[in-house]
C-alpha cells in the first residue's frame, strides 16, 4: 500500500472542511478525486502532500507518517512552473536539490522531456510555451524525481478541449508504461472515468467520501462505449446531478 | 496512421506560440505617428520663430552643435563634459542607493515583522523631498574636503533609494505562493533554499524596474542639487546661464539634453532588463 489516509478531519477556523476521510491507494493505482466545488478536494491533496497538517487523523505514505514527504510529486493547477527557468531547468530543479550530478541530471531531464513529448523544447521559457506544454513540463518536473505518489490538482482544467483530450490520452499511455501511483483531482467526470481505476467521490462541505467507484475497463478507453457511459452516469448520480 | 496525424497537428499548433516570442525586436524603426509628431513640432516651432518668440530651429541646432563640439566659451567645457560631471554624481549616488535599497528591500520584504518594525521610519522619510536634505548635508559634510560633492551624492541617494526600495519590498512580498509551494514539494525544505532559488530570481524584474524609476528620480534630483553650490554639472550650468544674463537658447538646450539623457538612461535599463530577465513578459 503506497498511501493510507485514516480518519482525516480538517477544520479551517472552526469550520469543518473534511470529515472522516479514509481511503488507500495500492501501488500503480490511478485514482481520481472528484466532487462538487468547495468540497475540499484540493485541501485533501494538500494534506497528503504535507503542505498543511490535518486537524486529526493520519496520512501514511509508504509506511511513514512524517509530514515532510519528498517522495510525493505535486502537479499544480496551470503547472506552477518557475518562469525564470527554461523547460529543462524547471525539470532539473528537484534533481539539483537532491544533489545529483550535472551529467546525470542532463540525461534524466532529457529522458523526462522525451517522455512527455517535449523533445527539443529544453531551452524554452514557460511564457513561450502553450498551456498544454506547460502542464507537460510540470509533469516531467515531477516524474523525473521518480516519486512514490503523484498528486495532480485539476491539471487539465484550463486547457481547451482538443489539447485536453490529447494530453489525457498521453497520460494514459504514460501510466501504462511506467505504472506510477497517481491521485488526480478533477471535477470533470468524463476525465475521471477515462483516466482512472478508482474514482473517489466526495460530498459537498464538509467533504466526506460518498463512494469509491472502481473501474476495471481496459485502458485506453473509448468514451462512446456503453459501459463507459454507465459508469459516468453512476458517478453523476452520486453527485446528485 | 490517422492517430499519427492528429498528434502531429496538435504539436505544431502548440509550437506556433513558442516561436513568435523568440524574435524580440530591440531597435525598431519609429512609427509614422512619431515621424508626424517630430514634423508637427518643427512646424509649430518654426512658426513661433517667425513671430519672433523663440530662436529658430536652425539657430538652435547650430548652437547645440557648437556646445557639443566646441563647448561653452565661458567655462571652456563641452556639453558632454558638463553632463559627465552630473552623470558621475548620479551613478555614484544611485549606485550606493541601489546597493542598500535592494539588500534592505529583500530583507524587509522577506521578514514581515522587520518590515512592520521599520515601517514608521520609512513612511516618515519617504515623503521628504530629497532636496530638503541639502542643508543637512552641508552641515554633516562640512569637515570633508569636497562638501558639495558629498551633498550632491546624498541628495541623489535620497532620491534614488525609495523607488528602488519600495519596488524591491513589494516584489519580494508578492512572490507567487504557489511557486514557493511547488519548490517545497520538489524538495526545497529549507528557508534558505526558498529564498535563494525562488524568491530572489522571481524578484529580478521588479528590482530592475525599481532601479529604473530610482535612476529617473535621482536624475531629477541632481539638477536641483546642482543649483545650490556648484561643481560644474548640468544643473549648475543651467543656473549659471541664468545668472549670466539668461541665454535662453543655451538654457533650453541644456534642459532638453537633461530630458534626452534621462530618456536614454531609461531605455538602456529597459534593454538591460530584457537581457537579464529574458523570461519575463516586459
Amino acid at each position: 500500500m503506497v498511501l493510507m489516509v485514516e480518519n482525516v478531519d480538517k477544520e479551517f477556523n472552526g469550520e469543518c472542511v473534511l470529515k472522516g476521510i479514509t481511503f488507500s491507494l495500492e501501488e500503480g493505482e490511478f485514482a481520481c478525486l472528484t466532487g462538487p466545488s468547495g468540497g475540499g478536494k484540493t485541501t485533501l491533496l494538500r494534506l497528503i502532500a504535507g503542505l498543511i497538517a490535518p486537524t486529526s487523523g493520519h496520512i501514511c505514505l509508504d509506511g511513514s507518517l512524517s509530514r515532510a514527504k519528498p517522495d510525493i510529486g505535486y502537479v499544480f493547477q496551470e503547472g506552477a512552473l518557475f518562469p525564470w527557468l527554461t523547460a529543462a531547468q524547471n525539470v532539473a530543479f528537484g534533481l539539483k536539490l537532491r544533489g545529483i550530478s550535472a551529467e546525470e541530471t542532463r540525461y534524466l531531464v532529457q529522458e523526462a522531456l522525451d517522455m512527455v513529448e517535449l523533445t527539443g523544447f529544453d531551452e524554452y521559457y514557460p511564457k513561450e510555451l502553450s498551456g498544454g506544454m506547460r502542464m507537460r513540463v510540470a509533469l516531467a518536473r515531477v516524474l523525473v524525481c521518480k516519486p512514490k505518489l503523484i498528486l495532480m490538482d485539476e491539471p487539465f482544467g484550463s486547457l481547451d478541449f482538443r489539447t485536453r483530450n490529447k494530453i489525457q490520452k498521453d497520460m494514459v499511455k504514460l501510466w501504462l508504461r511506467l505504472k506510477p501511483t497517481i491521485l488526480i483531482v478533477t471535477h470533470n467526470i468524463d476525465e475521471a472515468v477515462y483516466l482512472s481505476n478508482k474514482i473517489i467521490v466526495l460530498s459537498s462541505r464538509p467533504g466526506q467520501i460518498v463512494e469509491q467507484v472502481s473501474i476495471t475497463m481496459d485502458q485506453p478507453r473509448i468514451r462512446t462505449e456503453k459501459s463507459f457511459n454507465l459508469i459516468r452516469e453512476h458517478v453523476l448520480s452520486l453527485l446528485g446531478e | 496512421m490517422s492517430q499519427f496525424n492528429i498528434d502531429k497537428g496538435i504539436k505544431s499548433s502548440e509550437n506556433v506560440k513558442g516561436q513568435s516570442w523568440r524574435s524580440i525586436n530591440i531597435l525598431k524603426w519609429p512609427s509614422w505617428e512619431r515621424w508626424a509628431a517630430v514634423l508637427a513640432g518643427l512646424l509649430v516651432w518654426t512658426a513661433c520663430a517667425r513671430l519672433g518668440l523663440v530662436a529658430s530651429p536652425y539657430i538652435f541646432g547650430l548652437k547645440f552643435m557648437n556646445l557639443l563640439i566646441i563647448g561653452d566659451p565661458v567655462y571652456n567645457l563641452t556639453l558632454l563634459q558638463i553632463m559627465g560631471t552630473s552623470l558621475e554624481t548620479l551613478l555614484i549616488g544611485a549606485g550606493l542607493a541601489f546597493a542598500l535599497a535592494v539588500s534592505s528591500g529583500i530583507l524587509l520584504g522577506y521578514f514581515r515583522s522587520l518590515n512592520r518594525f521599520a515601517d514608521v521610519f520609512i513612511s516618515i522619510c519617504r515623503p521628504i523631498p530629497p532636496l530638503a536634505w541639502i542643508p543637512v548635508g552641508y552641515v554633516l559634510f562640512a569637515q570633508l574636503p569636497q562638501p558639495t560633492f558629498w551633498v550632491q551624492i546624498m541628495v541623489v541617494f535620497m532620491g534614488a533609494f525609495f523607488p528602488c526600495f519600495n519596488a524591491t519590498v513589494h516584489t519580494v512580498q508578492s512572490t507567487d505562493p504557489i511557486i514557493i509551494e511547488a519548490a517545497q514539494t520538489l524538495g526545497a525544505r529549507r528557508q534558505r533554499q526558498i529564498l535563494a532559488q525562488v524568491i530572489l530570481p522571481s524578484a529580478v524584474p521588479g528590482i530592475i524596474s525599481g532601479v529604473r524609476s530610482g535612476l529617473g528620480v535621482g536624475w531629477m534630483c541632481i539638477i536641483g542639487a546642482e543649483f545650490v553650490g556648484a561643481r560644474m554639472g548640468i544643473g549648475a550650468y543651467i543656473w549659471s546661464l541664468y545668472q549670466l544674463g539668461g541665454r535662453m537658447s543655451e538654457i533650453m538646450i541644456a534642459i532638453l539634453s537633461v530630458g534626452l539623457i534621462g530618456y536614454l538612461m531609461n531605455e538602456i535599463v529597459i534593454l538591460l532588463g530584457r537581457r537579464i530577465a529574458r523570461w519575463y513578459s516586459w
